[in-house]
């Protein structure tokens, strides 16, 4: 879980991928999620939607908890529900509170880990490991029924995680965490997606996400709005220029150059002095805008997207 | 670094993913507070048997006949049902009704595994009890009457133990699969364990009345010697000659038990594997 410096042994071998194959859930006449087709890789992703977007209904999909109503969810090439051996591979901690309290956390992480089918010894060392990178060594004889939330919220962490699995799904992992430990719990999720686990994360709050991840996949009224890298969505969005402020001592003279561009749509100087150029084509625009400056003598002293933001993503897809 | 004993992306065998999951589910149930009550109710046949022993200065019923009337009324026509309804109905329903279930789905256990372990704890809970209360009638009824310990009367005690931890098995995964199914089994499994139920034990026709469970469960205590003489035993005789019914034998019984506890725990295992929870 936390992965030593160089130690090769700690790195995810041939991470498996999961894939979602023309997916589909309905209850009675309420389809929850419509036709979906998706990949997840190596790295954290983030699932975003609204409530009643069918996040929820799509997160259990793929994490096998539920069947799909047409389509397939599969596990390097397996169909995840009909081979349940695969669960071996997968880390689930879910958003629901619910625990079994009378047990300790010590016992719980450890149940956990016998019915992963380990032995004793390594059940043991497994979990003393999970408690300590969460910082539960201390709490972990005590009952989970007197955890605190953000206790509770950590032990689910470390049952999910004390396997080492290859896929670990995350169901709005930051609850009820307070500062310090939403900043560790980010760079665990971070250290586990440079290993090369797949990591989906669930949340509807778009800060966390952005913390963790530029790679999203986006759910609005059960259907896939975007999946992919933040600003590569964000480029693909026409009807909202990308908005990039420049600073610079010299800002009339590179308004009017960036005016005379062909990916620029539009340029003005706002309050702050700042050059506000918009671009429906950002990536391009990231390209060229270093020769640009560079062949016109043109200096900046700072440059800003304004809206390649994971917030402003979701506003432009889901508020159109 | 050393990985799990099963290799690839086997599941848990089902006997050693049950076994686990049995033990955990035994002790959480031994911690349910419901099992004080039952406790208290367990002890009521206790406390009758005590005053009996303590009113009965005379003799006037022996400890073989207190023993059939309480094994084969008492707890077969009662205890046995209610102990099952109280911890069979919500041995899965209860999982999955807090939502702790979803730890069991997400390890790679098969779904019948999960389902046997927690039947398997909730049967053991439930014999415990019952078995339990009847060693105390046992130790009440006998102490300081060490004369009443004979060959017959052994027999009598150890074939009514079997016969409720029988119908502790039996009615217990029924419920548990009704507690399964349904989503809100406790008036159904009411109505069914005091309501149906009991025509096994009314002067209805033996060809309704074997389609009970109470009934086989009666028919296998009723054979024994002593257990011939009980009440209800003998008002069965009384009209079974009337109406020239053959008696059902203790084979037959035994079978339509047998038979129905597969069902029950089968189709609760297929309920399960169905089962679908969106918390």
């Amino acid at each position: 879980m936390s992965a030593p410096a160089g130690s090769p042994a700690t790195t995810a071998p041939a991470t498996p991928r999961l894939a979602a194959h023309r997916v589909s859930k309905w209850f009675g006449e309420v389809i929850a999620v419509n036709d979906c087709s998706l990949t997840v890789g190596p790295g954290v992703t983030g699932l975003l939607g609204l409530n009643g977007a069918g996040k929820t209904t799509l997160f259990k999909l793929l994490s096998g908890l539920i069947e799909p109503s047409q389509g397939r969810v599969l596990l390097q090439g397996k169909r995840l529900r009909r081979e349940v051996g695969l669960f071996r591979r997968l880390g689930f901690c879910p958003e629901s509170d619910a625990l079994p309290e009378w047990l300790t956390g010590r016992e719980f992480v450890a149940l956990m880990l016998r019915l992963m089918g380990f032995g004793r010894d390594e059940v043991r060392r497994r979990t003393e490991q999970a408690l300590h990178d969460l910082h539960l060594a201390e709490a972990g004889g005590r009952r989970l029924g007197g955890y605190s939330k953000g206790m509770r919220q950590k032990i689910k962490l470390a049952q999910a995680l004390a396997h080492e699995p290859d896929i670990i799904f995350l169901d709005e992992p930051l609850n009820g965490m307070d500062p310090v430990s939403r900043r560790e719990i980010i760079e665990l999720v971070g250290r586990l997606g440079a290993q090369g686990r797949t990591v989906l994360v669930s949340s509807h709050i778009l800060p966390e996400i952005e913390a963790m991840t530029r790679s999203i996949i986006l759910i609005h009224h059960g259907k896939l709005l975007a999946e992919g890298d933040v600003t590569e969505i964000r480029d693909k969005i026409h009807d909202h220029p990308t908005i990039v402020a420049l600073s610079s001592p010299e800002a009339r003279r590179l308004a009017s150059f960036l005016a005379g561009q062909e990916l620029v749509v539009g340029v003005e100087i706002d309050e702050e002095g700042r050059v506000v150029a918009r671009t429906d084509h950002a990536v391009d625009f990231y390209r060229e805008l270093p020769g640009w400056l560079l062949e016109n003598e043109l200096p900046i002293e700072e440059m800003q997207t304004m809206d390649d933001t994971l917030q402003a993503v979701f506003d432009y897809l889901v508020g159109d | 670094m050393p990985g799990p004993h099963v290799a690839g992306d086997r599941p848990l065998s089902t006997p050693l993913a049950a076994f686990w999951i049995g033990l955990f589910s035994f002790r959480e149930m031994l911690r349910r507070r419901r099992l004080i009550a039952l406790g208290l109710v367990m002890l009521l046949p206790v406390g009758v048997t005590l005053l009996w022993r303590l009113l009965d200065n005379e003799g006037l019923i022996s400890p073989a006949l207190w023993l059939a009337n309480l094994g084969g009324v008492f707890y077969v026509h009662f205890l046995v049902a209610l102990v099952a309804l109280a911890v069979g109905l919500s041995a899965i329903s209860e999982q999955v009704d807090e939502g702790t279930i979803i730890y069991y789905w997400t390890r790679p256990l098969e779904r019948s595994a999960i389902y046997l372990g927690r039947l398997l704890a909730a049967q053991t809970v439930a014999t415990v009890l019952l078995v339990g209360s009847l060693v105390l009638c046992f130790l009440v009824i006998v102490a300081g009457n060490g004369s009443a310990v004979t060959w017959n009367f052994l027999k009598l005690y150890f074939g009514n133990c079997v016969v409720v931890a029988v119908g502790a098995l039996v009615y217990t995964a029924i419920f548990a699969c009704a507690g399964t199914w349904l989503k809100r089994p406790m008036l159904p499994a009411v109505l069914w364990a005091f309501g149906w139920e009991s025509v096994g034990t009314s002067p209805a026709p033996q060809r309704i009345k074997e389609l009970t469970i109470v009934f086989h469960l009666r028919n296998l205590i009723r054979n024994t010697e002593e257990g011939s003489r009980s009440f209800p035993n003998l008002l069965e005789e009384l009209k079974q000659a009337l109406l020239h019914e053959e008696p059902v034998p203790e084979w037959r019984s035994a079978l339509v038990l047998l038979i129905v506890l597969a069902v029950a725990t089968v189709l609760g295992i297929l309920l399960l594997r169905r089962k679908e929870i969106f918390r």
